[in-house]
C-alpha cells in the first residue's frame, strides 16, 4: 500500500499536453546538390490542436496534432545544359578521313536559374503518437557524461522560449509520455503546387533566352522548356509528386518532425515533475513560535519521495509513491 | 517568389548575318587539310588581339586525323581536344586542322606556312611559295569552309562567279538536331547543288575543289526582318485639364 496516491483526470492531462504543445516551434534550413540541379529548403513551423486519449493499456495517445507551417520555402536551382549549334561530321570517301565540325554554344559559361517559392499555404499535415507513461528519476549526483546533451537536437531546432525547461536543481521524479509509435502525414503537394513550380521555372528559363526567332531556335534545340525542366530535375511524371518525394525522402523532413516528437516527449520535457524531497511546507518567518513574539525563520518541511510509479487507465493517470527514504 | 539567373549570351551567334572566308568570325570554320608530311606554322591575326602562332607536325606515324582550334580562346583548343595549349599539334597525313572562333567580334586572318626542316635552307623562291593558306587571299582547293546558319531566312552563297541559294528554316514540331551538316561542292562549274534547304543551327559546309573566296549573306530574313521582341515602356502624358462642360 503506497503512502501517497494522486489521480489526474484526462482533462487535466489534456491541459498539460496543450501547454507543452503550444510552445513547440521549430526552424530548419538546408540544401543539397543533386548534380544537374540543387534543392534547398527553409522551413518554420509549429504544432496546434490535437486530442489526448488515456488508454487502458497504460499508454496515452496524443492524436491529430496539426503541423502548421509558417514557412515552407523550397529553392530549386537548375544548371542549364550547354545549348549549342553546329557540330556533326561529313563523311568523305576513303582514304580521306571524315571531317567533324566544332559546336558553338549559345551561352558563355553555365547558365543557372533558381526559384524560391513558399508553399506553406498548400500543405496540411497531422502527427499522432502513442506513448507509454514512464516515471524516471533524475539524480543530481549522477550528472550526464561530459559532452552528452540529451536535448542538443531540440536546442538546435526549436525556436522561441520556454519549451525546454532548465536542468533541475534538485533530484526529481519525472513523468514522460515516451512515444512508441508515431504516425505522420506524408508531404503531399497538390497539383497546383506542381503547376506553380513549372510556371516559375518556365518563366525563369524563358527570361534568359532572347525573344523572337532566337527563342524559337533555342526551344527547338532543347525540345521545349517543359521537357528540359523534367530532364534536368529527372522527373518521370508529375512535378508535385516529385516535390513530395523531395520533402519526404531527400530532405528527410519527416524524420526531422518525428525526431522532434520523440526527443521532446520521450527525453527532454516531462509532462509532470516532482522534486525529491518534496516540499510540503515552505520556509517562512513566524511570530507565533516564541512567547516574546520575536520572529523565527522556519525551515521548509520536505519529505523524501520513493518508489514513485505511474499508471494510466482509460479515465485517469494515477501516481503512487512512498514517503520516506 | 524569388528568381535568380546568371548568364552571358553569346550574342554573336545570333547577330552575325554575313560571313566571309577572308575573315573568320563566330559561326564560321575553316578546315585545312595537310596532304604532305612536314612542319607547319599557323599564324593567327585579329585586329584587337595579339598575334598567335601554332605549330603543326604532320607525319605518317601520327594517329590523329583532326584537330579543331578555337581562335578566340587563349590558346585553348576546341572541345574535342585534350592537349596542352603550348604543345605542337600532331596530325596524320591528310589530317585536318579546323579553325574557328567560338565567341567575340571581328574576323581572324589565318595563314598556314610550311617550315623548313632543321638543317635545310629556306626555299630561295621566297616566303609566298611556302604559304599553303592565306584566308585573305582565299580558300585553297582541297579545303572546306563551314558556316552555321542560325537565323531563318534566305541566304546567298557566292564564290568566284558562282552563286547558290540557301534556305534556312526552323523545324515545325520535332526537336532540332544541329549536328547534321549539309555539304555543297564548289567546282569550276559552280556550286553543286545549286540550291540548298536546311534547318537553322546546322552547318553549311563548302568543299572547295577550286581556290575561292567565299561569302554567305542573309538576303531575306524569314518574317521580313522583324525586330526582335523588345520590352517597351509607353509614356502617356497626363491629360491636361480642359474646360469643364456643364
Amino acid at each position: 500500500m503506497s503512502h501517497l496516491t494522486v489521480a489526474v483526470s484526462e482533462a487535466a492531462v489534456r491541459k498539460s499536453v496543450e501547454v507543452l504543445v503550444e510552445a513547440v516551434k521549430w526552424e530548419k534550413q538546408d540544401s543539397k546538390d543533386f548534380g544537374r540541379f540543387s534543392a534547398g529548403y527553409h522551413v518554420k513551423g509549429h504544432l496546434e490542436g490535437g486530442a489526448v486519449d488515456l488508454r487502458a493499456d497504460n499508454t496515452i495517445e496524443i492524436k491529430e496534432l496539426d503541423i502548421k507551417w509558417d514557412k515552407l520555402q523550397v529553392t530549386l536551382g537548375l544548371d542549364i545544359p550547354e545549348i549549342c549549334v553546329g557540330g556533326g561530321c561529313i563523311n568523305l570517301p576513303w582514304p580521306l578521313p571524315d571531317i567533324c565540325l566544332p559546336r558553338v554554344c549559345v551561352f558563355s559559361g553555365d547558365p543557372d536559374i533558381s526559384i524560391s517559392p513558399d508553399f506553406a499555404a498548400f500543405v496540411a499535415q497531422e502527427i499522432s503518437f502513442i506513448g507509454s507513461v514512464e516515471a524516471r528519476y533524475f539524480d543530481m549526483t549522477v550528472p550526464p557524461p561530459p559532452g552528452f546533451d540529451p536535448c542538443g537536437f531540440l536546442n538546435s531546432v526549436l525556436s522561441g522560449t520556454g519549451v525546454l525547461p532548465d536542468p533541475p536543481t534538485t533530484n526529481q521524479w519525472q513523468i514522460f509520455v515516451d512515444p512508441e509509435t508515431v504516425d505522420i502525414d506524408l508531404f503531399d503537394f497538390a497539383d497546383i503546387v506542381g503547376d506553380l513550380i513549372e510556371d516559375a521555372l518556365t518563366a525563369a528559363v524563358t527570361a534568359i533566352i532572347p525573344g523572337g526567332w532566337v527563342r524559337d531556335l533555342v526551344l527547338a534545340i532543347i525540345g521545349g522548356i517543359a521537357d528540359l525542366i523534367r530532364f534536368i530535375l529527372d522527373i518521370p511524371d508529375e512535378i508535385d509528386e516529385w516535390l513530395s518525394d523531395l520533402f519526404n525522402v531527400s530532405f528527410g523532413l519527416l524524420d526531422f518532425l518525428v525526431q522532434i516528437v520523440l526527443e521532446l516527449f520521450g527525453n527532454c520535457v516531462p509532462i509532470y515533475a516532482i522534486d525529491d524531497p518534496f516540499e510540503v511546507l515552505p520556509a517562512k518567518v513566524s511570530n507565533d513560535v516564541l512567547l516574546s513574539g520575536a520572529p523565527v525563520t522556519l525551515v521548509p518541511v520536505k519529505v523524501p519521495i520513493a518508489d514513485l510509479s505511474v499508471m494510466v487507465d482509460d479515465t485517469e493517470l494515477v501516481v503512487r509513491a512512498d514517503v520516506g527514504a | 517568389m524569388r528568381t535568380d539567373s546568371q548568364v552571358t549570351l553569346n550574342r554573336a551567334v545570333f547577330t552575325q548575318t554575313a560571313f566571309e572566308s577572308r575573315a573568320l568570325t563566330v559561326l564560321t570554320t575553316l578546315l585545312h587539310r595537310f596532304t604532305e608530311p612536314g612542319r607547319y606554322r599557323v599564324h593567327v591575326q585579329h585586329p584587337a588581339m595579339p598575334v598567335r602562332d601554332l605549330t603543326v607536325n604532320v607525319s605518317k606515324d601520327a594517329k590523329k586525323t583532326q584537330e579543331n582550334i578555337d581562335l578566340s580562346g587563349t590558346g585553348d583548343r576546341g572541345h574535342d581536344c585534350c592537349c596542352g595549349a603550348d604543345e605542337d599539334i600532331e596530325l596524320a597525313v591528310n589530317g585536318v586542322l579546323g579553325l574557328y572562333p567560338s565567341t567575340g567580334v571581328g574576323g581572324y586572318r589565318v595563314t598556314v606556312s610550311s617550315v623548313p626542316a632543321e638543317g635545310t635552307e629556306a626555299p630561295a623562291s621566297g616566303r609566298d611559295e611556302r604559304t599553303l593558306l592565306d584566308t585573305e587571299k582565299g580558300v585553297p582547293a582541297g579545303d572546306y569552309f563551314a558556316v552555321v546558319l542560325t537565323r531563318p531566312g534566305t541566304y546567298l552563297l557566292t564564290a568566284r562567279d558562282a552563286r547558290a541559294e540557301v534556305k534556312v528554316e526552323l523545324p515545325r514540331r520535332e526537336r532540332l538536331r544541329t549536328d547534321q551538316p549539309t555539304l555543297v561542292v564548289l567546282g569550276a562549274e559552280g556550286f553543286q547543288p545549286g540550291s540548298v534547304s536546311q534547318l537553322a543551327g546546322r552547318a553549311l559546309v563548302v568543299q572547295c575543289d577550286v581556290d575561292a573566296l567565299l561569302r554567305v549573306e542573309l538576303v531575306e530574313p524569314e518574317g521580313g526582318g522583324e525586330r526582335e521582341d523588345r520590352r517597351k515602356h509607353t509614356y502617356r502624358r497626363p491629360r491636361r485639364p480642359g474646360p469643364e462642360h456643364a
